[in-house]
């Protein structure tokens, strides 16, 4: 049975994309945006034991490198607005190649890849969600590419 | 006459400045290299290059952080005025990104996508041939190149891909003549296939102007290919030149562009 599970991954020390990506939204007015952090996406399309398949990939230093990255297995709830950001013609097959080939991953059967972009922003839900739709069309997205969806 | 003056506006990343200005004063034209904050005065100047590297390390999206520079502001305002604003690779970039290229709406119509090749993904650096689409006249950077010219030039990119979401844009850039240089072979016959389209750019576009033909957006590096010693051994003219060190200090084809920016600023501006 195929299951699918998330890879969430940031960055231990400071990511300078964040601040410069907060520094530039600020400029252009986004002056209700507090904060905002970054992560690399992940969601794979899995036939087999999935516990064995987590201690696997995070294992993977292509994609969680333990000398400086974080890893969780779930997009966590918290006060940031999420932003997914993916190139619409990005199939995943590059990463596959790599993980079921040279890696040995045969159960993967797909994947998926995105920057999630996470957004602190003063307001009430409502306000955020629209704060954070305009600033990934102004600055976080490419739509000629690009596709972003708010989590 | 005064000598036209322009500036080769550097971004923190940047790192092809130097050898954009070597290419700017070698087509006779007085140039200086101006930092992206040094905004006081950049007005006076006659036109504008923004050249490759990999402004502010391509945090978020290349190119895309240099556009949003006030900078940015100056610029588009004087390219509004008529004055020449070339952007290569990084430059070209941000010009996309900053909505100047292909200018018909004022929005971010088109993207300079990830690389499609079949080999390598990400960076792909090689000598490629473009070929002129335009009669000469149409764009600013392309008054000394015949239609149909073919010429030798490098790519050093990882995103340099043109897309658009809009189905009819290229419709409108080929109606506008706005398609200023596309990937051919080395007898000008363009094939939509890997390694004649180096990077999967649509109707394998390398280059594209505003519609009034004074902004350009070129992928390829002109500025290193613009003295015969920078030709790789697949063009005959360096062969031609070999032992010969003047021979490879002379002009070679792509140096056409900024002679064109200097005859354009020299027949509009001054």
């Amino acid at each position: 049975m195929i299951k699918t599970i998330e890879l969430v991954v940031s960055l231990k020390m400071p990511d300078t994309t964040a601040i410069t990506a907060l520094q530039t939204l600020q400029k252009l007015g986004f002056g209700r945006i507090k904060e905002v952090k970054r992560y690399f996406y992940y969601k794979f399309s899995v036939d087999g034991n999935l516990e064995d398949f987590k201690s696997k990939i995070s294992k993977v230093d292509n994609l969680v490198n333990a000398n400086k990255h974080t890893f969780d297995f779930e997009i966590k709830k918290d006060n940031y607005v999420k932003v997914l950001v993916k190139n619409t013609d990005d199939d995943g097959s590059g990463i596959l190649s790599t993980l079921k080939d040279r890696l040995g991953f045969n159960n993967i059967k797909k994947v998926e890849s995105a920057v999630m972009w996470g957004l602190l922003i003063d307001g009430n839900e409502k306000e955020a969600g629209k704060i954070a739709e305009k600033a990934a069309k102004d600055l976080l997205a490419n739509e000629n590419y690009q596709e972003f969806a708010i989590l | 006459m005064p000598k036209p003056n322009v500036a080769v506006v550097y971004f923190p990343g940047n790192n092809c400045e130097e050898e954009t200005l070597s290419a700017v004063l070698a087509a006779g034209m007085d140039g200086k290299i101006v930092r992206w904050n040094q905004r006081k005065d950049i007005d006076k100047y006659h036109g504008y290059v923004i050249p490759g590297g990999w402004a502010y390390e391509d945090r978020i999206r290349a190119g895309v952080i240099a556009a949003k520079d006030p900078v940015f502001k100056i610029i588009k305002k004087e390219a509004e005025s008529g004055k020449p604003v070339l952007g290569v690779c990084n430059g070209a970039q941000a010009l996309v990104e900053c909505g100047m290229i292909p200018g018909l709406k004022n929005q971010v119509e088109m993207a300079l996508a990830p690389n499609k090749n079949p080999f390598i993904s990400g960076y792909y650096c090689t000598w490629v041939f473009i070929k002129s689409e335009q009669e000469k006249n149409k764009c600013a950077f392309t008054n000394s190149i015949d239609k149909n010219e073919i010429i030798p030039i490098p790519i050093a990119h990882g995103e340099g891909r043109f897309v658009t979401r809009d189905k009819e844009l290229l419709q409108k850039l080929i109606k506008n003549n706005q398609i200023i240089f596309r990937y051919s072979t080395k007898e000008g016959k363009v094939e939509d296939k890997f390694p004649v389209n180096p990077n999967g750019a649509m109707y394998n576009i390398a280059a594209i102007c505003n519609k009034k033909g004074n902004v350009m957006a070129i992928m390829p590096h002109p500025e290193r290919a613009s003295f015969v010693r920078q030709l790789p051994d697949i063009t005959n003219l360096k062969n031609m030149s070999a032992g010969n060190i003047s021979g490879m200090e002379r002009p070679a084809p792509a140096r056409k562009m900024f002679d064109s920016m200097k005859r354009y600023i020299e027949e509009e501006m001054l």
